[in-house]
């Protein structure tokens, strides 16, 4: 009796942990489709089903993934909704998409301080140079809290990460008037481009924040 | 017999539970590490704090230990913080490792909801570890407990082998899912297979200042992304390779011949390799670690008794 009750808990947690972890197309929005880096992928996908012999416009192309991934978020969604009791309660959650799509244009993060005289560098992500509080900006979970500005999400997280910045620096700098926070886009380059120039460009700038410290 | 009773069979096998008890001290020590980095590093008030303390929590959370113990405040995340160590150690010596997983977890599952943005893939991975601990008669070895019930540290006394089979399947999953959701063209050969190269120069993750050095070694990130992507996907394999290990005695060309090649050795290798690169390259936190510890369970104790004599000859 024991090894049949054993049995059936063992079957329901890989249900629940498989239909979970089953991929789908979680946190897609419809603005995603005019990104030029989800737009390239799916243009390759159409590529594929072309040469397998499905001819499809690249707009229909799209308005058909929109519709069969949202379909498949409803479908999933009713399907979890009994189980989320175990997730929540005994951690069982999955999701797993490591580097699914690569941001081309991804940012670092900025910090520049005006003590009266301009702006300076306080601190530059990845660089040794610029490296106020680098122990906590360095470390993975603020990276991580970091990473979505890169994409350019989470804009309001930002101004409060530049609110907790300008709290930090009027505590080390008395004396400074203000405080800038911003991302720097690094267009990621192509590798023959960069056997030749040996050194990442960092251009644009955005989502500058500008605190008053006085 | 019908499937249903071999399934249950095979559920109530019991062996040593040496593996167990290692992915038990790894995810333990891989806590205690992720938990005093944060400590050492000043971050834990940064993410766990509300904005009145100094932190960059803004909500409340709504995670039932959190408003039991009153809200977001920072005595209530030292006090979770200390918990977690508190049984991060038990784990790690071997004594009451279950409640001290379950304990673990719950207020590992708190802390973690204070600030999901900060978190990663990594901490889905020591939760679903801390419950498969719940689980599993995981100090029945290598621990103080078998220390004090039967007088010696190591015991080889038969436990159930099933949280070590789910063990496994859950690494399995998460490398499948993950394979399958590669979908980005940088992992394909239509687009230059520059997924692992792209994903060095993140500024988000990358290790090293002075990265550009990558485009010299392209066609070995091309390698890997391949690599990665084929080896990802191809998790069942392993799963497939010890089903075949197991029923060894039958016949069959394929089983014998995954026995030969020993598929397992072969897709944990390549995992060895991919995980100690992306520590190597790449700041992820504990991700690279607590994936490793789960491969601790594709062994059976016989194998880890055959290699400790080894090691001691």
């Amino acid at each position: 009796m024991l090894d049949h009750l054993r049995a059936i808990v063992v079957v329901l947690h890989l249900i629940a942990i498989t239909a979970v972890a089953f991929p789908a197309p979680v946190g897609m929005r419809r603005a995603d489709l005019d990104n030029p880096d989800v737009q390239a992928a799916i243009e390759a996908w159409r590529g594929v089903a072309g040469a397998a012999g499905v001819a499809v416009e690249a707009e229909a192309f799209r308005e058909q993934l929109w519709v069969a991934g949202s379909k498949m978020l409803a479908v999933r969604t009713s399907a979890l909704t009994p189980l989320q009791p175990y997730y929540r309660y005994a951690g069982t959650s999955q999701g797993w998409a490591m580097f699914g799509y690569l941001n081309h244009t991804p940012a670092r993060l900025e910090i520049h301080i005006d003590s009266g005289i301009g702006w300076e560098p306080l601190f530059i992500a990845r660089t040794t140079a610029h490296t106020w509080r680098a122990r906590q900006l360095d470390q993975e979970r603020v990276r991580g809290l970091v990473n979505a500005f890169s994409w350019r999400s989470s804009r309001q997280r930002m101004r409060a990460f530049a609110d907790w910045v300008a709290v930090q620096a009027v505590a080390d700098f008395p004396a400074a008037k203000r405080i800038r926070v911003q991302m720097r886009t690094r267009p990621l380059p192509a590798p023959h481009e960069l056997q030749v120039s040996r050194a990442l460009a960092h251009t644009k700038t955005y989502w500058p924040e500008i605190r008053e410290l006085r | 017999m019908s499937h249903w009773r071999r399934l249950v069979a095979t559920l109530a096998h019991r062996e040593p539970a040496t593996p167990l008890a290692l992915f038990r001290i790894v995810t333990g020590l891989v806590l205690l590490v992720t938990l005093t980095d944060m400590l050492l590093t000043e971050t834990l008030a940064v993410v766990w704090y509300p904005i009145a303390h100094g932190g960059l929590v803004d909500t409340q959370s709504t995670h039932w230990l959190i408003t039991a113990l009153g809200g977001t405040d920072p005595s209530v995340v030292n006090g979770l913080v200390a918990t977690v160590l508190a049984c991060a150690v038990l784990m790690v010596i071997g004594l009451g490792s279950r409640i001290a997983a379950l304990i673990a977890l719950q207020c590992c599952l708190a802390l973690l909801s204070l600030h999901p943005a900060s978190g990663g893939g990594h901490d889905r991975l020591i939760a679903n570890g801390l419950w498969l601990i719940v689980l599993a008669p995981a100090d029945a070895t290598l621990s103080l407990w078998s220390r004090a019930r039967r007088g010696a540290w190591v015991s080889v006394a038969p436990a159930p082998a099933w949280v070590r089979y789910l063990i496994v399947y859950q690494i399995a999953l998460v490398y499948t899912c993950t394979g399958i959701q590669k979908l980005g063209s940088d992992w394909w050969p239509w687009g230059d297979l520059r997924a692992v190269y792209y994903a060095l120069l993140s500024p988000s993750w990358q290790r090293w200042e002075s990265i550009a050095w990558v485009a010299d070694l392209y066609p070995l990130t091309q390698v890997g992304t391949a690599v990665t992507l084929l080896w990802e996907m191809s998790w069942g394999l392993v799963l497939l390779a010890l089903w075949y290990r197991a029923t060894r005695t039958r016949s069959g060309r394929l089983r014998a011949l995954f026995n030969r090649l020993d598929v397992r050795r072969l897709y944990a290798l390549i995992g060895v390799g991919v995980h100690v690169g992306i520590w190597a390259m790449m700041n992820l936190g504990p991700f690279s670690w607590i994936t490793l510890t789960y491969y601790l369970c594709l062994w059976h104790h016989d194998e880890y008794s055959r290699l400790w004599r080894r090691v001691r000859r």
